[in-house]
């Protein structure tokens, strides 16, 4: 299934980086991407499932959550490192942090 | 024991109301600020996310430190300082100093972020307002931006919650709060009217509101905006990184549309900047060159282009040793971009051990701004704001780093 991909903020992960008690795991935390139920549905992955996300530049899997206000078609993710791996920079343009074009697939892979 | 009020410097809001209790030296609580400026605060009590002092990767005396990042910046040849974003504007001004005498690049993240707003701002071409101004307004809109997760407290302390004349309940309502986006974002949440737009259809939705005022018929979305907009006498947009990258950095539109309202409102445009002193960064440049960002300095002169971003650098390959002062680089840009500084020696200024420290030949630990170190910075609306520290740093500020960098450099 094609899907575009947007980035946004999340306060909760961003507050997670500076935690006395992390183990480094934000990155995991923000291994996620929140998806309209129908195109999970159509995906077919239900509960905790994993996805993989890939295009030209990388590839990544995370977890997949239903999104009840989701668009289908549309994906979003949080703001981490993790994500960059999808993205990309083109001369002239903004690097594409609002619109990465990825193929997306039920995976039993792990994060 | 109280320690007083500081600024927080975790976002552009710049909350000056953040009251410190401290032990011995040690914050053990915080009054007023945010889940994010507490974490950011409390965070910096976290030795292991300190950055210290490091030379080749080995840890070394402060002096050692800085001795071989000017060794390294001297030996450059097409040195590039990004960043300052996070820096109090005196720390920008030994920046841009540094800048001029290595006849190297500086650019900052609003190269790809809001420095094309500012600068028209700056340059008179986009009217603005500052937060005491909101009281006038009778609509605001977050235009692609999120402050409950980018600037928490920036509707409580500066827009809708904090305007004289709103109430939660009332017969009339003399301020009402719009949003466009591409989520139904928790700022959508408790907005009045929400517009939703597609990922990249920002200009299609802005050019249907436009041929919405010249008469034309125009869908539902656009028309009850265009509704508000004409029941409106004072509107403030605060655009956020949405509008700019839905816009690909191109505003023509946008200005046309706010060009429009001007005929029969008062329109203000404020670009909510994420970094606490990224507008600071803008308006020192502006002052020093003409220009808020992508300058290059190289042979005595100033230059001006997007060749001199930080992407087209990094893209090119033109810089051969990078100076990042308060920015994360590798963990904000594209990964396949960032794969291309592999083996161009960078120094990183920081007061936090980054993915960008990690990755750096060279690391300069820094006190943290507001807390540590004092100064100036201008919030994002344009207000100066002063930094007084409340507590004593065992590292020294960014300013002093740039200061002792240039004395090195001679
Ligand atoms: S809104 Fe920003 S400046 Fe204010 S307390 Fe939160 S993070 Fe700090």
């Amino acid at each position: 299934m094609k899907l575009i991909i947007v980035i946004y903020r999340d306060v909760f992960l961003w507050s997670e980086k500076y935690k006395k008690d992390r183990t480094d795991s934000w990155e995991d935390k923000a291994a996620f991407v929140r998806l309209a139920e129908q195109d999970l549905k159509a995906l077919g992955i239900s509960g905790d499932g994993k996805i993989k996300l890939s295009n030209s530049v990388g590839s990544i899997v995370v977890r997949a959550l239903a999104d009840s206000k989701g668009r289908s078609g549309y994906g979003f993710m949080p703001v981490s490192p993790l994500v960059n791996r999808l993205t990309s920079y083109g001369e002239g343009r903004l690097p594409n942090f609002k619109r990465i074009e990825v193929t997306a697939e039920a995976t039993k892979e792990n994060c | 024991m109280n320690a007083g009020k500081m600024v927080c410097t975790a976002c552009s809001c710049l909350c000056d109301d953040i009251e410190i209790e401290m032990e011995n030296g040690t914050i053990t609580g915080i009054g007023n600020a945010c889940r994010k400026g507490s974490a950011f605060l409390f965070g910096s009590q976290n030795e292991k996310q300190r950055a210290g002092y490091l030379a080749k990767g080995r840890e070394v005396e402060v002096e050692s430190a800085l001795d071989a990042a000017a060794r390294l910046l001297s030996g450059a040849r097409r040195p590039l300082l990004f960043g300052l974003d996070n820096s109090t504007l005196e720390a920008q001004t030994l920046g841009i100093e540094l800048a001029r005498k290595l006849g190297g690049v500086l650019d900052d993240s609003s190269s790809f972020c809001h420095g094309r707003l500012v600068e028209d701002i700056l340059a008179g071409m986009l009217p603005t307002c500052t937060h005491e101004q909101i009281h006038d307004a009778d609509l605001i809109i977050y235009w692609g931006a999120n402050p409950h997760n980018a600037q928490p407290r920036h509707l409580s302390r500066f827009s809708l919650y904090a305007h004289r004349k709103y109430h939660e309940a009332g017969v009339k309502r003399h301020v009402s709060l719009a949003v466009v986006d591409v989520r139904e974002s928790e700022t959508a949440g408790v907005a009045h009217h929400f517009f939703r737009v597609l990922p990249g259809e920002d200009r299609d939705f802005i050019a249907a509101v436009i041929e919405g005022i010249k008469g034309k018929p125009v869908g539902k979305d656009a028309a009850e905006f265009l509704g508000l907009l004409e029941k409106s006498r004072c509107c403030v947009i605060f655009a956020g990184l949405g509008l700019t990258y839905s816009l690909d950095n191109d505003f023509s539109l946008f200005y046309e549309l706010i060009g429009h309202m001007g005929k029969w409102l008062k329109p203000a445009v404020i670009p909510m900047g994420g970094h606490y002193n990224a507008r600071g960064f803008n308006h020192s440049l502006y002052n020093a060159t003409g220009y808020v960002n992508k300058v290059s300095f190289a042979g005595g002169r100033v230059a001006h282009g997007d060749e001199f971003s930080l992407l087209e650098q990094v893209r090119s390959r033109a810089a051969d040793c990078l100076l990042v002062v308060g920015a994360d680089l590798f963990s904000a840009l594209p990964a396949s971009l960032a794969a291309l500084l592999d083996g161009v020696p960078v120094i990183t200024v920081d007061p936090f051990y980054t993915a960008t420290a990690g990755a750096s030949t060279g690391v300069l630990g820094a006190a943290l701004s507001g807390l540590e170190a004092g100064g100036t910075a201008v919030r994002m609306d344009g207000t100066v704001v002063s930094l007084a520290p409340v507590k004593t740093p065992r590292h020294l500020s960014d300013e002093q780093i740039l200061k002792r960098l240039l004395e090195k450099l001679g």
